[in-house]
């Protein structure tokens, strides 16, 4: 028993063939993280009652949920719940044969809102509170001054949390192998069944994920630098 | 004309405005003075409803709104009406200098772009900053903000300006340059409301001084009654820490 | 949905799981002890810039940031043992699984606490190093007396948020087929075809401990604030 090359390069084609699964997930959690994440921070950091009381219960509650937990529960909820979806909408297909990856979508967006919005949060809190008040002052509207004033500041001072939180999203795509989604990690052993070795599979996906990671922290780096313009500080 | 009336304001337990009324006539160049915690600046925040006071009225022209409940839309005609310049300069960190004042013209007044920019590019002119046209906030020296905040103001055309403790963030040595632009508003004859610590400043520019101690105004006169024949006790108190003993009745 | 969930077999897995938390407290701690004791090793070579040490430390922190745990713990469970004999002769198939899930938790917050640590020692101003010496101390008293316990403060929020993680991450030592909170909860839903309450159980048990934990740590910071926390500038 020793390290077998070929069988590693056998992983590794089917690891980078995989990539696009694993792509998707994270890229489709990141957004949709993104998107309502902001929306959850300004709920909240506006106070806006109820909701924003509400948001601030689930959301600590949410994070004491180990992602692997959430993904195992929320696919026994899809079992559960499949068949009457089939049935309810007529569909012409074998239950069996539906694919659970919208539960790999759900658990990683929700993941992604709850990380991304506490993000966001950090950004809008670090803001001065003069730079609301001098949009108001001008005349602005409450949305104006959001829209035109404090975003354009949040994203910035944002952005090394995101790539964090980007981080934490594609690590987090590894643990959906566990409910049986094909993606890297599950792709790079299948050549491993044949010979009982799985050491060269997952020296494939490791590799491949430390790559994919590697890549987009260094994209979303390039992107830091170009928006951090005005920040710069005198002298 | 406009006119503040009753207010009162506190913070918890704290009751910095028991009941403040004030009134600026149209060109007038009101100056409050006071020592720290006299409510004074918070009058002036309530005025541009940043902090919302508990009670009182305030009349822009034909224009009367409740302090404390004004609508969003209230608020933002008021404001409209108005211009705030700010203790800690207050642009926008992420816009440039001429950005900073195009923005209320373009995004609230709904000015056309070339006019704003036009306005702009006058008003930079005139506190001396054409040269900083596209520097960002955080490329600019303290004076340098504060000439653009300013300029902001003046570009909205406002019934009146409302000036928080416009120098006392600036380094000693700049404060004159920027009392001088102060000074330069005043005689465009447009209305201000300045709260401040500069003694000369007030004594040189103000058509009226509101003395402000306690959240109460104490006494209200012309420079000359306020500053040689103060009538209050607390008043003259005040004027005797502030000012010199040797300066005070020259 | 009578069917799918019930009370009474919820209250009934309560008992059957409660003893596996042990497992994962042994996880975090093996973690969190050894795990640190690497982690100040780590930070004191990285601080101390020492060329092709650096470099190897910089890449063991890339990959243990780049990919995550379960990947880890794979190449550990499956790679560590083919390493040690084709390089060694040392087999070591027979170790219990328990260990590779320690190493790998080990070699994770080794990496990951290296970076907090040479944060926060980072983060104290050089002055304070100069005033230990101008009163008189060794370089080493003014490192513990004065450098350290500031890097603690820095260190402390980080260092709450990273247990919680790893506490999180024990979920995945089911893979390897480890019996803990989440390996019990399948083998009793396995048997009893009722998996969703002790799934539900395992959520509430994650839930309730890492809310503890944030508090201990909320209260942890205040108390090491050095009369910092109420003066506002």
């Amino acid at each position: 028993m020793g390290f077998e090359y070929d069988n590693f390069l056998d992983s590794l084609h089917y690891a980078v063939y995989y990539l696009p699964i694993t792509a998707k997930l994270a890229f489709a959690a990141l957004v949709i993280g993104i998107i309502i994440g902001l929306i959850v921070a300004i709920i909240r950091y506006y106070r806006i009652p109820v909701l924003s009381q509400l948001l601030s219960v689930l959301i600590t509650v949410y994070q004491g949920i180990p992602t692997m937990v959430a993904l195992l529960l929320y696919n026994l909820l899809f079992s559960f719940l499949i068949g009457g979806v089939v049935e309810g909408l007529g569909l012409n297909v074998e239950v069996r044969d539906v694919s659970n990856i919208v539960v790999g979508y759900i658990a990683l967006s929700l993941f992604a809102i709850t990380s991304i919005s506490e993000t966001f949060r950090g950004a809008i809190l670090s803001i001065d509170k003069i730079q609301f008040e001098a949009g108001y002052s001008i005349g602005l509207t409450k949305l104006q001054t959001l829209y035109r004033i404090i975003i354009p500041q949040i994203i910035p001072t944002a952005i090394p949390g995101l790539i964090n939180n980007m981080v934490g999203i594609i690590k987090g795509t590894s643990l959906v192998s566990a409910i049986g989604i094909m993606e890297v990690m599950n792709a790079s052993i299948i050549p491993c069944s044949r010979t009982y070795s799985f050491v060269e599979g997952y020296v494939a996906a490791a590799l491949v994920y430390w790559a994919f990671t590697l890549v987009l922290e260094t994209i979303a780096k390039g992107i830091e630098k170009k928006t951090k313009g005005f920040r710069k500080q005198l002298g | 004309m406009i006119e503040v009336k009753n207010v009162r304001k506190s913070f918890g337990k704290n009751e910095v405005l028991k009941d403040v009324s004030l009134t600026v006539d149209k060109g007038d160049v009101v100056v409050i003075l006071g020592p720290s915690g006299s409510g004074k600046t918070t009058l002036l925040r309530c005025m541009n409803f940043l902090e919302k006071a508990d009670e009182g009225k305030l009349v822009i022209g034909e224009q009367e709104v409740d302090l404390h409940s004004a609508s969003g839309k209230e608020k933002l005609q008021i404001r409209r009406k108005t211009a705030f310049v700010f203790q800690n300069y207050g642009l926008f960190q992420n816009k440039t200098a001429i950005q900073n004042i195009t923005e209320g013209l373009i995004t609230a007044r709904k000015v056309p772009k070339t006019e704003a920019v036009k306005k702009a590019e006058e008003v930079l002119e005139w506190v001396g900053m054409s040269d900083k046209r596209d520097y960002y906030p955080a490329k600019l020296s303290g004076g340098q903000q504060q000439r653009i905040g300013i300029a902001r103001a003046v570009a909205l055309d406002p019934d009146v300006i409302l000036f928080d403790e416009p120098t006392s963030a600036l380094d000693p040595e700049l404060v004159g340059e920027i009392l001088d632009v102060i000074k330069n508003v005043a005689q465009r004859g447009i209305t201000m409301v300045v709260v401040t610590h500069e003694m000369s400043f007030a004594q040189e520019v103000a058509s009226k001084v509101v003395f402000m101690d306690g959240g109460v105004v104490v006494e209200t006169g012309t420079p000359n009654q306020i500053f040689y024949h103060p009538k209050e006790e607390r008043t003259k108190k005040f004027l005797e820490r502030i000012i010199p003993q040797d300066q005070y009745y020259i | 949905m009578n069917d799918v969930f019930s009370i009474e077999r919820f209250l009934g897995v309560i008992p059957k799981l409660i003893p596996y938390i042990g497992i994962s407290i042994k996880i975090v701690l093996y973690g969190l002890v050894v795990g640190s004791i690497l982690g100040i090793i780590v930070a004191v070579l990285r601080i101390k810039r020492i060329p092709v040490i650096n470099q190897i430390l910089s890449v063991y922190i890339s990959f243990m940031r780049g990919t995550s745990m379960l990947v880890q713990l794979m190449l550990i469970y499956y790679g560590l043992p083919v390493f040690l004999k084709s390089l060694f002769g040392i087999d070591i198939n027979s170790w219990d699984k328990m260990l590779f899930v320690y190493m790998t938790f080990i070699l994770n917050e080794g990496a990951f606490l290296g970076e907090l640590f040479r944060a926060a020692i980072e983060s104290v101003p050089v002055d304070q190093t100069e005033a230990g010496y101008s009163v008189g101390l060794t370089g080493p008293q003014t490192f513990i007396h004065i450098v350290l316990p500031q890097a603690v403060k820095t260190a402390i929020p980080g260092y709450g948020v990273d247990i919680i993680g790893m506490f999180h991450n024990t979920s995945i030592a089911f893979t390897l087929g480890v019996v803990d909170l989440v390996g019990r909860a399948k083998t009793l839903g396995t048997a009893s075809g009722h998996e969703l309450e002790a799934y539900a159980f395992v959520a509430l048990i994650y839930i309730v401990i890492s809310i503890l934990l944030r508090l201990l740590f909320y209260v942890l910071d205040k108390k090491y604030s050095f009369g910092r926390e109420g003066v506002k500038s």
